[in-house]
């Protein structure tokens, strides 16, 4: 018997459906990935097996008994654990601490029984085998080390199914190897695993079986063997792919001059980039690859001039830009969409439209002063039709959108702006 | 992807406009109703006269509350306000004193108001400190200035003329409402059809993104802070007119009233929500229930509670429309 099932979940939010639905059933000692693009619902469909969303309709079954999460505290009873892409540690506490957050033993029923608490944090440890003093604080561990806090906390809450949430996208690769170990390991002892990444590689080394979902629907459940991963990736983007990639290889016909529009010369930051350069030509589109935490943020951050540099230089269009901040790389044609969309990019309490023309205050404002409703609605007109952006109207708040048009909003965001070279994380 | 578009196009603009004019008819239904149940247990309470006395009373906190709601809209907040007040005053009694014009004082308190305001912002972004604790310490220290420039006496012996910026009339209306209309004239349009209103939405919504699409957000922080302390100032100047003389005493605990107003309105002390026409209308509310309470009766100990009362009722009602809005 799947240990946990989940049937036809539907959830909607104000303007948009993010689960139409959608199926799930968990095997028992399983690793069990879920699939699908940025606003797939993988996470949304997540967050209802941990209780954090309430599903607008649908049925969920835990060892064939049917149950309903009001909270997250009610899949956590049943022994239901997430470990979310945003670890949700309190770094100013001990490690013990956070394994035994909102549990704490009792001594006397009202003091804090330390010892014990230490004891069986170390025992938590153990079981997982890693050696990390239960003592230390958080804030001094590692992304790494804090994620397998988590892991411990989880399983010393007696946890039988462990929701994973892109758990690699810190780590560097010793780090995921060891990170893979474990999840084996934890499988080995009877825990079922979900695991959501983009990584399809890790997904095929790691994986027993797959749902993989798209636009909020099942497309259907697959053994990890049965699949390679271009026949996966067809899954997740739909029937068009051909057609899709087709026209991109068209279009990648390289640069379409020689003109270095941007260059990085000898850039140094103090503790993260050491004397690196680039050359960027008109047309073109450069990949800057790297692990987490090789620097691939921080020099796109200052090359946009978000952090001040300790030495090098960044030339656009042949200038020279001494001092280079945000706002004088933009009007040199520059634009960062930074990695965290909210907490960099979105301003969520605003409308669609407010977010879109807040980088091209400069063109709808003519006089300087006043704002041009006229001029600024025809902006946002004008890309929300040509991006195709599913919103429920152009002063609908842009938190009720979904993760993929909220992007499409901060790119337009540029592109009505005719930014010339676009730093993408 | 077919039935996603379906479904939206159901909504279309209505949650969002509804929502947006529900949030200040609950105001203005509060509002009248306490304007019907006053009027019932006093007849003098909607006498055209009260009517007016109750918008001279709120005419001072409605104009520091058109200063303190562009700064919680940046998510800060400025608590030396109160003591902004006292010494503008102060200094208005000094310039009319020294033999200027009403006009010349007003100004001259403005700018020193702003001058405070300009050291709150400085100190802020400089720092990167939290405008609460700047603006701790100013007002422990402006009204000290005070105190010390006056040697803890009011500033007496003014010219007749000068209570007409408090007390006058012109066409029939209080001048301080005059004035209380053009401020929140300037400050709705500011806010709302000009780039820095726009500025000022962003950085309270998200410092950061606003900071990555070219906003100077500490430029917006120091001007938000400056236009706080100058709103102050002018406070300050009429209140002096008011009271005929410079006091260094006057406006403490201002600044609490002056955020409960526009905590009142719904603006968020997290910034980037809220605006001005509901911060005047918290501040109306505050001031309705202040005189009628008076008019019916209630001991100003009463009064205090009762004022407390409301402002925790009003957060309440506005998380819980918040969180309607989300599930």
């Amino acid at each position: 018997m799947p240990i946990l099932t989940m049937k036809s979940i539907c959830k909607n939010f104000p303007g948009t459906v993010a689960l139409d639905a959608v199926d799930l059933e968990l095997k028992r000692g399983e690793i069990h990935a879920l699939m699908g693009q940025n606003g797939a619902g993988k996470s949304t469909l997540m967050k209802i097996m941990s209780g954090v969303y309430t599903p607008s309709s649908g049925k969920i079954f835990f060892d064939g008994k049917e149950v309903v999460f009001n909270e997250p505290g009610d899949a956590l009873k049943l022994g239901i654990s997430i470990i979310s892409q945003e670890l949700s540690v309190c770094k100013d506490l001990t490690v013990a601490e956070n394994i035994f957050l909102g549990r704490v033993p009792p001594r006397c029923s009202v003091f804090v029984d330390w010892k014990r608490m230490y004891a069986e944090a170390a025992r938590a440890l153990d079981r997982i085998g890693v050696k990390i003093h239960p003592k230390i604080r958080l804030s001094q561990l590692s992304v790494a080390q804090k994620q397998i806090i988590e892991i411990a906390k989880a399983v010393s809450r007696e946890c039988k199914i462990l929701l994973m949430d892109e758990p690699t996208s810190a780590l560097t690769l010793s780090e995921i190897d060891s990170l893979f170990k474990l999840v084996r390991e934890l499988k080995e002892k009877g825990l079922t695993i979900v695991y959501i990444s983009h990584k399809l590689d890790e997904v095929f080394e790691i994986c027993d079986r797959m749902t993989v979902l798209r636009d909020g629907r099942n497309v259907g459940v697959y053994t990890t063997s049965d699949l390679t991963p271009s026949s996966l990736t067809e899954l997740m983007v739909g029937k068009n792919v051909d057609e899709f990639f087709r026209r991109d290889e068209r279009q990648g016909t390289g640069p379409k001059s020689e003109r270095i529009v941007l260059e990085a010369k000898n850039v140094c930051r103090k503790g993260c980039l050491n004397d690196v350069s680039l050359q960027l030509r008109e047309g073109e589109v450069l990949g800057v690859y790297g692990l987490m935490g090789s620097g691939r943020t921080e020099l796109l951050r200052a090359l946009y001039g978000v952090d001040r540099l300790d030495s090098g230089q960044v030339v656009v269009e042949g200038k020279a830009i001494r001092n280079p901040n945000p706002s004088v790389c933009m009007r040199n044609g520059m634009a960062l969409i930074p990695e965290e969309r909210k907490e960099q990019g979105l301003f969520l309490e605003l409308s669609v439209q407010q977010n879109l023309t807040i980088a091209t205050m400069d063109e709808i404002c003519p006089t300087g002063v006043f704002v041009s409703s006229a001029i600024e609605r025809s902006i946002v007109e004008q890309y929300i039709d040509k991006l195709k952006i599913k919103t429920a109207s152009r002063r609908t708040k842009i938190k009720s959108l979904s993760c993929f048009n909220q992007q499409k909003v901060i790119l337009s965001r540029w592109l009505a702006k005719f930014s010339n070279i676009l730093l993408l994380d | 992807m077919q039935k996603t578009t379906a479904i939206s196009g159901r909504f279309e603009d209505s949650p969002i406009t509804i929502r947006g004019v529900v949030d200040e008819l609950v105001l203005i239904m509060i509002l009248i109703a306490m304007i019907i149940l006053f009027g019932a247990l006093n007849k003098n309470f909607l006498s055209m006269n009260n009517m007016l006395n109750i918008l001279r009373q709120i005419s001072i906190y409605g104009i520091m509350a058109a200063g303190m709601t562009v700064v919680l809209l940046c998510g800060h907040i400025d608590i030396s306000v109160g003591s902004v007040v006292a010494f503008s005053g102060v200094v208005t009694a000094y310039c009319v004193q020294a033999g200027t014009g009403m006009f010349t004082a007003t100004v001259a308190a403005i700018l020193v108001a702003m001058g405070i305001g300009l050291f709150n912002g400085l100190i802020t972004v400089r720092f990167a400190l939290p405008s609460m604790l700047v603006t701790l310490g100013t007002q422990q220290a402006v009204r000290g200035l005070g105190y010390v420039i006056t040697n803890g006496r009011p500033v007496y012996g003014m010219p007749e003329w000068f209570g007409d910026l408090g007390g006058g009339y012109f066409l029939g209306i209080p001048r301080p409402v005059i004035i209380l209309v053009a401020v929140a004239i300037v400050s709705i349009v500011y806010l709302k059809y000009t780039r820095f209103g726009r500025d000022i939405y962003a950085v309270g919504g998200n410092k950061e993104a606003a900071r990555l699409c070219g906003i100077h957000s500490k430029r917006v922080i120091v001007s938000a802070l400056v236009i706080c302390a100058g709103c102050a100032g002018l406070s300050g100047a009429i209140w002096a007119a008011r009271l005929t003389s410079g006091q260094p005493t006057v406006g403490m605990g201002y600044e609490m009233q002056v955020i409960a107003a526009a905590v009142i309105g719904g603006t968020s002390l997290n910034g980037g929500q809220g605006n001005i026409a509901r911060s005047f209308l918290g501040a109306l509310i505050l001031g309705v229930l202040y005189n009628g309470l008076n008019l019916v009766g209630v001991s100003p100990y009463w009064q205090l509670v009762a004022t407390g009362l409301i402002i925790i009722l009003a957060i309440v009602l506005d998380s819980i429309r918040s969180l309607g809005g989300r599930s």
